[in-house]
């Protein structure tokens, strides 16, 4: 017994010495209750994930986060509680300066900004997948302008339909939070990126 | 020469064959194992994750162990080493731990794990835990636990029913977070069959 504990303090400790503590990026996740509710552990086990989604945020918690999340790899997945402030085009234009704005105000590595998803939720009226598909265009326009590749923008808006245009509902629980299926969209979409 | 080689060969095989046994099994769901036990006491294990990830973010743990029975008590130390393919993180710990059977139907289990990750470093782990046998084939247990399921330590309860039939022991449970905002609740599964 006595030979068996000194065997293993003696792995223990050779195994701590031999591993140095790396680097590594840390993935931070930032936005709504899309990202509040999302696993990162399940879906990606192998990464250090820090989850800072808060259900019903929309800008003004991203701009709360400026120079918060130094050297972080950071995610997005914000915009769908805003989308009632989209009234024309000039509002579209003018809130995805600010979304890009406040993402480059991180300060993070690296930036992956996610499509505001289509939703069909019980209060939404019609005009709701239209008006997010504007705004959609409207931040990829002004990640485009920001220039140098510094926010990647994962348009992942269309697999999210069903052939009626509308929230595939077998990828949520309610027309607005996704169910597994909807997160595995999500996960794969990123990996392609990330990994 | 070879003879002898080879007769030495059977005789070992032939004398560690009737003190050994071998199982297969399956942990949270995502890592699956071979493991070997020697004289009742000696154990050791190999473990391979099956994450939906590519095969160079695969993690695979290898676990050499020692436990004894002592009456109603049964003490263990397992040390671990653990990491992915393409070495994108690796950690290492020691089980510590042992169980109680002060009443036939009552087991209790605590356990202590020094762990550290080479991205996040060291964090005491535990693992306390109670079964209640309902019946010779039917358990039912619970678990206060921050043991990594995938990669970092998070505080979870978990409860689930426990299967017995003869070499097969099926363990499915329900894994709940008790912080965060998001309650994300898991549903593992755990078996082991020996041979």
């Amino acid at each position: 017994m006595n030979k068996f504990i000194i065997w293993c303090v003696s792995i223990v400790t050779a195994v701590f010495m031999a591993s140095c503590d790396s680097d590594e990026d840390t993935y931070s996740f930032i936005g709504d209750s899309l990202v509040a509710r999302w696993d990162l552990q399940d879906s990606f086990p192998m990464l250090i994930t820090h989850n800072y989604g808060l259900g019903g945020s929309g800008l003004s918690y991203l701009q709360d986060y400026a120079g918060r999340l130094k050297g972080d790899v950071v995610i997005v997945l914000s915009g769908t509680n805003d989308y009632r402030k989209i009234t024309s085009q000039e509002v579209a234009d003018r809130y995805a300066a600010e979304y890009v704005d406040a993402l480059l105000d991180f300060g993070a590595k690296r930036i992956y900004a996610i499509s505001v998803l289509p939703r069909d939720f019980k209060s939404d009226d019609d005009r709701s997948c239209g008006i997010i598909m504007t705004l959609n265009a409207a931040i990829a326009k002004q990640i485009e302008a920001a220039g140098e590749g510094r926010i990647v923008w994962l348009d992942v808006y269309h697999k999210f339909l069903n052939d009626k245009g509308k929230l595939n509902l077998n990828l949520s629980y309610d027309g607005l939070h996704l169910n597994p299926a909807g997160y595995e969209i999500l996960t794969t979409e990123l990996n392609h990126h990330i990994l | 020469m070879i003879k002898k080689i080879l007769l030495a060969a059977a005789i070992i095989t032939t004398s560690l064959a009737a003190h050994s046994q071998i199982g297969l099994g399956l942990r949270d769901s995502r890592y699956v194992n071979i493991n070997y036990r020697y004289r009742n006491c000696w154990t050791a294990k190999f473990e391979q994750s099956v994450y939906s990830e590519k095969m160079g973010y695969q993690y695979f743990r290898i676990y050499a162990g020692y436990e004894r029975t002592i009456g109603m008590f049964k003490v263990k130390a397992e040390p671990y080493f653990g990491m992915t393919y393409n070495n994108s993180y690796s950690n290492e710990g020691i089980a510590i731990g042992g169980c109680v059977t002060p009443l036939k139907w009552l087991a209790i289990e605590a356990e202590i794990v020094p762990h550290h990750d080479s991205g996040m470093g060291y964090t005491t782990c535990y693992n306390a835990g109670v079964e209640f046998k309902c019946t010779q084939q039917i358990a039912v247990t619970a678990a206060l636990t921050n043991r990594p399921e995938y990669r970092e330590a998070e505080r979870r309860v978990r409860c689930g029913l426990k299967f017995n039939v003869e070499n097969l022991w099926v363990h499915p449970q329900l894994s709940i977070p008790t912080e965060g905002y998001a309650k994300n609740v898991r549903i593992l599964v755990g078996m082991g069959y020996h041979f």
